[in-house]
């Protein structure tokens, strides 16, 4: 599988991951900042809606988790970022719909 | 640094002998609705108002904070779980020490039951002093983690005073008037401390909201602070002109208080609200009605604890409306919260998981929430009036509403022995 096709599937991976309040996936609540895959090992960035999330290590386990159940990814790194801040623009239009924002 | 905190046994715990607690003083009050109506002096309600606030309110409220002062704290809680544990022991032996004394009018083994609160209550403060002094955030919700803790140990350790003063008559101030000072010293310095504070944590984290008007905030503690401190030798005294002044400024506290929350609300993304946010609000909003009472009673009659009916009608909002509805209101959604982290947190990314939203039964909580307006609202119509057909009324109409609350967080609590499997 080639790099591109690995980076797909992690992502696909984490839509499978959703934040236990509000039932939206990560990659629509805009806190996957990005994903990098060398070597087999996915490299992720994310954020999370607050620096006080409570979830906020159970989503970091969770992305790990689901990063490296994707074939061919034999390791996840999972870095905490906060540059820059997450911000309720970045929800995708469907979490957006899903919240009843807009 | 971050504080990622996981939920925890001990919180779990704590609000489990609250709700036991609230559930038992709920069917009880049905059982003798004449304690509604009764002197607030008389041995048994003084049993039912202990069962129902450090035993039911402050139960929740310690489990809630142990949770949540952490997070909102950025940093972990500074002592070992040891002492956690012990404190949940030594809060459960002693609530019910303290009511078993004050149910059998035996006032030694009440104050029994209040030392062993207070210890516990020590445990608490020494938690908020020493994780508050490792954290760097001294905004004004930071800040009522710690005065609550204070504001609880002064009220635990004045009321083991006035149980002892029975015996051996430590004042020479009237016991209504002290006892208007130790329940205003736990409800004032204690759950609306705490209320200013937890609420611009809670409220943006269940709606996608951000925090507004910190100004706000931080005049509305300050305003309640300085109010309580005038309210205490006013009412212990009775001296008119500081009862006025102190009211006053308690009104102004929850008046700024409540612009932030409202606009803090506004702000929210999650635009439908919540039944659980919802009785959050009502009882917000019940809260500024209570202090509009208060500000009449003392315009009135100076001597609020000298005045039954108004006092009584005073007390019942205050706490079994306005502060029941805002603690019970938030717990609907701490608790799934908490055991969604113990049942499946674990399992979040590898297989797929219930939400925490979706433990619970809306159908339960809105049955509540509804009967625990109504029964209390009719509770208050009873005590306006006098009419003992409707107390019993009222009573039953409260205590089915706390049975649907119980059989709702039995119902999720089942998902920590049976979790949902794929």
């Amino acid at each position: 599988m080639t790099t591109e096709n690995l980076e797909n599937a992690v992502s696909e991976a984490l839509y499978h991951v959703h934040d236990p309040e509000f039932g939206i996936n990560l990659m629509d609540l805009g806190l996957i900042y990005g994903i990098t895959v060398k070597d087999g090992v996915a490299h992720i960035a994310m954020t999370l809606t607050s620096v006080s999330c409570p979830a906020g290590q159970v989503l970091l386990d969770g992305v790990q988790c689901a990063a490296e159940s994707v074939p061919g990814i034999s390791r996840a790194e999972v870095a905490l970022v906060w540059d820059p801040p997450w911000h309720p623009e970045m929800l995708s239009p469907s979490a957006r719909e899903t919240l009843g924002w807009e | 640094m971050v504080a990622l905190t996981g939920g925890g046994w001990i919180p779990i715990g704590f609000v489990f002998w609250g709700l036991l607690a609230g559930t038992a003083s709920s069917l009880w009050v049905a059982s003798s609705p004449d304690l509604l109506l009764s002197p607030a002096l008389l041995p048994r309600v003084l049993a039912l108002v202990h069962a129902w606030l450090p035993g039911f309110l402050l139960s929740i409220c310690f489990g809630a904070v142990y949770q949540l002062m952490p997070v909102v704290l950025g940093t972990d809680l500074a002592v070992r779980s040891g002492w956690l544990w012990g404190h949940l022991a030594i809060h459960v032996i002693g609530t019910l020490t303290l009511v078993a004394g004050f149910a059998h009018g035996d006032y030694p083994l009440a104050a029994v039951g209040g030392i062993l609160v207070s210890l516990g209550v020590m445990i608490f403060m020494i938690t908020c002093e020493t994780t508050f002094s490792r954290s760097d955030r001294r905004d004004a919700v930071a800040w009522t983690f710690l005065l609550a803790g204070y504001w609880l140990f002064a009220t635990v350790v004045f009321g083991t005073l006035l149980a002892l003063n029975r015996q051996w008559n430590l004042f020479s101030l009237p016991a209504t008037q002290l006892l208007s000072v130790h329940a205003h010293m736990g409800l004032i310095g204690f759950f609306l401390t705490l209320l200013q504070g937890s609420t611009f944590q809670l409220v943006p984290m269940f709606t996608m909201g951000q925090l507004q008007k910190p100004d706000s905030i931080r005049t509305g503690l300050m305003l309640s602070q300085t109010g309580l401190v005038l309210l205490i030798p006013a009412m212990a005294w009775n001296w008119k002109p500081l009862l006025v002044a102190g009211g006053l400024l308690l009104v102004l506290a929850i008046a700024f208080s409540g612009n932030a929350f409202l606009a803090t609300l506004g702000s929210r993304k999650r635009k439908r609200l919540e039944p659980e946010i919802k009785g959050f609000a009502w009882g917000m909003l019940a809260l500024a009605a209570t202090a509009i009472i208060g500000g009449y009673a003392v315009r009135a009659q100076p001597d609020l604890a000298n005045d039954p009916i108004i006092a009584r009608v005073y007390f019942v909002m205050g706490v079994a409306l306005a502060l029941s509805l805002a603690i019970l209101g938030m717990l609907c959604k701490i608790l799934p919260f908490l055991v969604w982290m113990k049942a499946y947190g674990g399992r979040i990314g590898k297989q797929k998981v219930p939400l925490a939203t979706e433990l619970s039964s809306r159908q339960l909580e809105g049955s509540w929430m509804l009967l625990h307006t109504i029964g209390i609202m009719v509770c208050i119509f009873a005590i306006a009036s006098s009419f003992q057909v409707l107390a019993t009324i009222g009573t039953i109409i409260f205590a089915v509403g706390s049975l649907c609350y119980f059989a709702n967080a039995i119902q999720i609590a089942l998902h920590l022995i049976h979790p949902r499997t794929p």
